[in-house]
């Protein structure tokens, strides 16, 4: 190589190596710009999907930023720039995070040419706020306490059963008998009234199951069950004859309406109660 | 070496859309997902709320919507049916896979010969069955046989004794719910929505039977519950969704609460003989983990499955 050869290269490198120094410097500062760029994208999604984690709760600025600055390591910077982090929910569904960094050139050159050397960056991501419970939508705002037409009732499958008997005319020392069902524990009344004028008196026997089983109703004169009697009662005619027990087990229970005398020419009225609901 | 320079210009320009339309197929899946999750609660399951949820979040992180496309897919992730069908979207449907794309210009394409690369993103959020929560607040004072649950299965809360031929009806004081009162008023008020307030019930837990059915006045409760939520369905009927313990096994005078599952009921459908609802799915926790919960109660939690 001559001298003159050499001095042409040195001549063609001055002028080639500032575009050459140029072309690495931006490609260097391009290339840190769309790295923080992912970075901070990707950074701003992390930040956004713990702040919809809240599930009807608003998730404290100080969780969602501890995760946007642990997403965003490579930027040790971030957590220093003041307003770098925002918060907003544009409605009830959705919020959204929005991160800004001011990326600094690198290369001094750069740095002049492109007037304060500072390059914003900004990433944003928005996320469905969703709400853990979807109920109430709303909560109705008067919620009186119920008056006393709503209050209650007792349980339905406890009610009271009344009827109203028919007592046939009866012989001498003979009874009418009715036999039911208690399904529930409960207390049994009977009554037995009559207008007539009655020689003798009315007699109620209650007695547990159905001891009349095969007897015909009224039952045959001075009829009476070997089975013990559980309550009995008796009355004058005008005045009648009420029986009442206590609480008995549910089961079959049969009631003897006996009239001891002369016998009734007329039919009478009796009664019965207990709850659980006729049977 | 200028094409040099601009295919790594490009290639970080395509990293850096890649990463954004990412984000806008999570966000999109994420609240096609969550919208599923609330049109199951409800049974309407409107297609249309679901197309809207994905686009808005879609477009929302910057893709464009003419280039987003959605399926539904069940729990395991299979694809079910396409999202913007219209109508009702399939019952077995738990998520959707959102599929976003943009078309990146490159830079100095003279060089490289390559004006514009596509840029896809996709995502998969899936609503997927979880074990039920192991207290809630709110419940209802009668119970139900886990083994009845079905999903979208109707269910008449007052049409179904226990074992022994009693109602299950529960009576909540003996675990610790405030009490108001007589029987009668406390089963109202625990079944309202409101009276209980922050009580919970913990399960798995043996819960006492009260001394009896009381369905006038849980109809009462829940007749006053579908009033205060205010919820209305596509059919414009008032309903509520209500938290029902689950129980495994029942004695003469307890049951074993093992778990809670929601009801849907209609205002129309409660009389003071018949509560009837369908069972629907529901969010159980916040980070939940998916699980195969046995038995299964409807709970599910929502994730990102790809």
């Amino acid at each position: 190589m001559t001298r003159r050869t050499c001095g042409q290269s040195l001549v063609e490198l001055a002028l080639v190596a500032p575009v050459v120094i140029l072309l690495a410097m931006a490609v260097w500062d391009g290339g840190s710009v769309l790295r923080e760029q992912v970075v901070l994208q990707q950074a701003a999604r992390d930040g956004a999907r713990v702040a919809a984690a809240g599930y009807g709760q608003s998730v404290p600025s100080r969780t969602v930023a501890d995760a946007v600055t642990a997403s965003a390591a490579d930027l040790p910077m971030l957590a220093n720039t003041p307003g770098y982090l925002s918060i907003s929910y544009a409605d009830p569904r959705t919020v959204q995070v929005r991160l800004t960094y001011p990326h600094t050139l690198i290369t001094p050159v750069l740095r002049q040419l492109w007037g304060g050397g500072t390059v914003v960056l900004s990433a944003s991501a928005t996320f469905y706020l969703p709400q853990l419970t979807p109920v109430p939508a709303t909560i109705v705002a008067s919620t009186p306490t119920p008056t006393a037409t709503s209050t209650p009732t007792l349980t339905p499958t406890v009610v009271t059963c009344n009827r109203d008997l028919t007592i046939p005319p009866l012989g001498n020392d003979t009874g009418f008998f009715e036999t039911f069902q208690l399904t529930v524990s409960s207390s049994i009344t009977a009554t037995w009234t009559t207008s007539e004028a009655v020689g003798g008196k009315l007699w109620l026997y209650l007695y547990a199951g159905d001891p009349f089983s095969g007897q015909p109703d009224p039952a045959p004169e001075n009829f009476f069950p070997s089975d013990p009697v559980l309550a009995s009662n008796s009355g004058d005619a005008g005045a009648g004859v009420s029986l009442s027990t206590s609480a008995e087990s549910p089961g079959t229970y049969t009631v003897y309406f006996f009239e001891r005398g002369a016998g009734m020419s007329k039919a009478s009225t009796g009664g019965l109660g207990y709850s659980g609901g006729c049977s | 070496m200028l094409a040099v320079v601009g295919l790594l210009y490009s290639f970080g320009l395509i990293l850096a859309q890649r990463r954004s339309l990412q984000t806008a197929a999570d966000a999109a899946s994420l609240s096609g997902a969550w919208t599923i999750v609330r049109e199951l609660a409800s049974d309407d399951r409107a297609d249309s709320s679901v197309l809207g949820a994905v686009v808005q979040l879609a477009t929302t992180n910057g893709a464009d919507q003419a280039n987003v496309s959605a399926v539904y897919v069940d729990a395991t992730g299979a694809q079910v049916s396409v999202v913007g069908g219209g109508g009702t979207f399939p019952v077995e449907a738990r998520g959707v896979r959102v599929g976003v794309k943009s078309q990146v210009p490159t830079v100095l394409p003279a060089f490289l010969g390559v004006w514009q690369v596509l840029v896809q993103g996709s995502a998969t959020a899936v609503a997927a069955p979880t074990a039920a929560p192991s207290s809630a607040s709110l419940v209802l004072p009668i119970a139900a046989s886990a083994s009845a649950y079905a999903a979208h299965g109707t269910y008449d809360l007052f049409g179904h004794a226990l074992p022994a031929g009693q109602p299950p009806t529960l009576n909540l004081a003996t675990s610790g719910a405030p009490s108001f009162g007589p029987a009668a008023t406390n089963e109202q008020y625990w079944s309202d929505g409101q009276h209980a307030g922050t009580w919970l019930l913990t399960v798995p837990r043996t819960v006492g039977l009260a001394d009896g059915a009381y369905f006038d006045a849980i109809a009462t409760g829940l007749h006053d519950n579908v009033r205060r939520q205010g919820l209305m369905d596509a059919s414009g009927a008032a309903y509520a969704l209500v938290t029902v313990p689950m129980y495994d096994t029942a004695s003469s005078s307890n049951v074993h609460v093992i778990g809670f599952a929601q009801l849907k009921i209609r205002g129309a459908d409660i009389t003071l003989t018949s509560a009837r609802g369908t069972f629907v799915n529901y969010p159980a926790a916040a980070f939940g983990v998916p699980i195969v919960p046995s038995p299964d109660l409807g709970a599910v939690v929502v994730r990102l499955a790809s």
